[in-house]
């Protein structure tokens, strides 16, 4: 008989061990690897079935509102959303039918884009739609650069997809992109004002003030989140005016409030913030009323206390609406100021303003 | 009696026509890329000269967000403390927005 020292012997059962330990794990491995590409296989054959053959599999047809706009009916757009939202996370596909609308506003259109290239939202499924049958309609989802921001699974309804203009952008870091709302501006200065001299406006500086916003306040509640933004200049075609829609599908800017509120950490919001009254918190941050006198926040908050103020002194700037989890306010120059309290909650930020031509 | 002499910063010019928001962390051309890059370095020339000032066109850009210009001054007063030198140290020109300077005296008084 062979004799094996003590040292070997240990060696052979820790070596033995620790090599049957590894066979165990490239095992189990393997099992998780062959169960991840079946499980990509049925998805990959349901995508391909639902996009080629919609009627063969089960899924929900959300028809959209003859009137589709969050500025003019904000209740029925929030349901509508929020219908196509519980359909996906019960795991069916949606087929979003738009062709009974007669009026979408851009701020839609936006939202649309937004919502089903948000992987939050659609996670492994899978969404197709048609365009509305309004020729007006159609020619914004054509112009706007809706279908190169699309896949295969969105059908244009047989549109022609070379569009010109790119007017819808995505920014996935939440950064302030100072250039492109710049670029963005002057080209909305040229068709509305036939000029891109920068002191003719103001709206410039309301873009830096959205971006900042979404920068510091969609992922407030969890920092390792990250929202993308997205902003649509629509010029439109037959008028000299053009439609801004500036989104994030955040926590809203209550919802941040609500947060820090929580957490006690900006101890100064607990003088003027009450949870659950947005209408009147949103009143008094528009008219500065929650200026801080803490040195720390010296300088903080102020953003929409200032594209308040821009709005109110620009005659320019009209339909300004904002809309932000269960509240809706228009405001604008020379008019009252309206803020309500929307039924459904809206997820995210969505700023919306128009900018005419100053005849004066 | 000397005569002042001027330190002259155009912002359009020598930073650039789209301000941005308040850290660089946020983005390009940010309120602390500003203050750090172009700001300081002059206004520390002037804080040391008596006869000098800094003279910041503020003019030519796209507009300032409200971060952008309360970072710069709120730097400003953290580095040199004395707020009414400060003051006297600058001066603005603001024609596209004439209410700007008044905003700035009230960011570094409130600072």
């Amino acid at each position: 008989m062979k004799y094996i020292s003590s040292e070997r012997k240990r060696y052979l059962i820790t070596y033995s061990t620790r090599k049957h330990r590894h066979e165990l794990q490239r095992k189990e491995i393997r099992k998780q690897l062959k169960y991840k590409n079946l499980l990509k296989k049925i998805q990959a054959r349901k995508v391909g079935k639902f996009i080629s053959d919609t009627n063969s599999v089960k899924h929900e047809t959300c028809l959209a509102p003859s009137i589709f706009s969050f500025t003019q009916d904000p209740d029925t757009a929030i349901s509508y959303f929020q219908k196509s939202r519980k359909a996906l996370d019960g795991n069916l596909p949606v087929f979003f039918d738009l062709t009974q609308v007669t009026y979408m506003g851009p701020e839609t259109l936006t939202y649309l884009c937004a919502f089903v290239k948000e992987d939050k939202i659609i996670k492994n499924n899978v969404v197709k739609g048609n365009v509305p049958n309004d020729p007006i309609i159609k020619q914004m989802f054509k112009k706007s650069g809706f279908y190169d921001l699309m896949s295969s699974g969105f059908s244009s309804n047989n549109e022609s997809k070379d569009v010109d203009n790119k007017l819808i952008y995505k920014k996935t870091q939440e950064r302030v992109e100072s250039t492109l709302a710049g670029d963005v501006c002057k080209s909305a200065m040229e068709h509305t004002f036939g000029t891109s001299d920068p002191k003719h406006q103001r709206f410039y500086r309301i873009l830096i003030e959205c971006m900042g916003n979404t920068w510091n306040h969609a992922n407030y509640a969890d920092r390792s989140e990250t929202y993308s933004w997205w902003l649509l200049a629509y010029k439109e075609p037959s008028t000299k005016i053009t439609k801004f829609c500036f989104l994030d599908l955040g926590i809203g800017i209550f919802g941040s409030l609500e947060y820090k509120y929580k957490e006690h950490k900006l101890n100064e919001l607990l003088k003027w913030f009450k949870p659950n009254k947005n209408k009147e918190t949103l009143g008094k941050i528009f008219k500065g009323q929650r200026r801080t006198s803490t040195k720390e926040l010296a300088g903080r908050g102020q953003g929409l206390n200032y594209i308040y103020s821009l709005v109110k002194k620009d005659k320019t700037i009209k339909n300004f609406t904002l809309i932000s989890n269960d509240i809706i306010a228009r405001i604008g120059y020379n008019a009252d100021d309206k803020i309500d309290k929307i039924k459904n909650g809206f997820i995210g930020t969505l700023y919306y303003w128009e900018i005419i031509p100053n005849h004066d | 009696m000397t005569k002042n002499t001027y330190i002259q910063i155009k912002v359009a010019k020598d930073f650039g026509v789209y301000p941005g928001a308040r850290y660089r962390t946020d983005g390009p051309f940010s309120g602390q890329e500003f203050y750090e890059d172009i700001l300081k370095p002059k206004f520390q020339k002037a804080w040391t000269d008596s006869q000098k000032i800094v003279f910041i066109d503020l003019d030519g850009t796209f507009g300032y967000a409200s971060s952008f210009i309360s970072e710069i001054f709120i730097r400003l007063v953290k580095d040199f403390e004395d707020k009414k030198a400060i003051i006297k140290k600058l001066e603005f020109k603001s024609e596209d927005e004439p209410l700007l300077k008044k905003s700035i005296i009230q960011i570094i008084n409130e600072a």
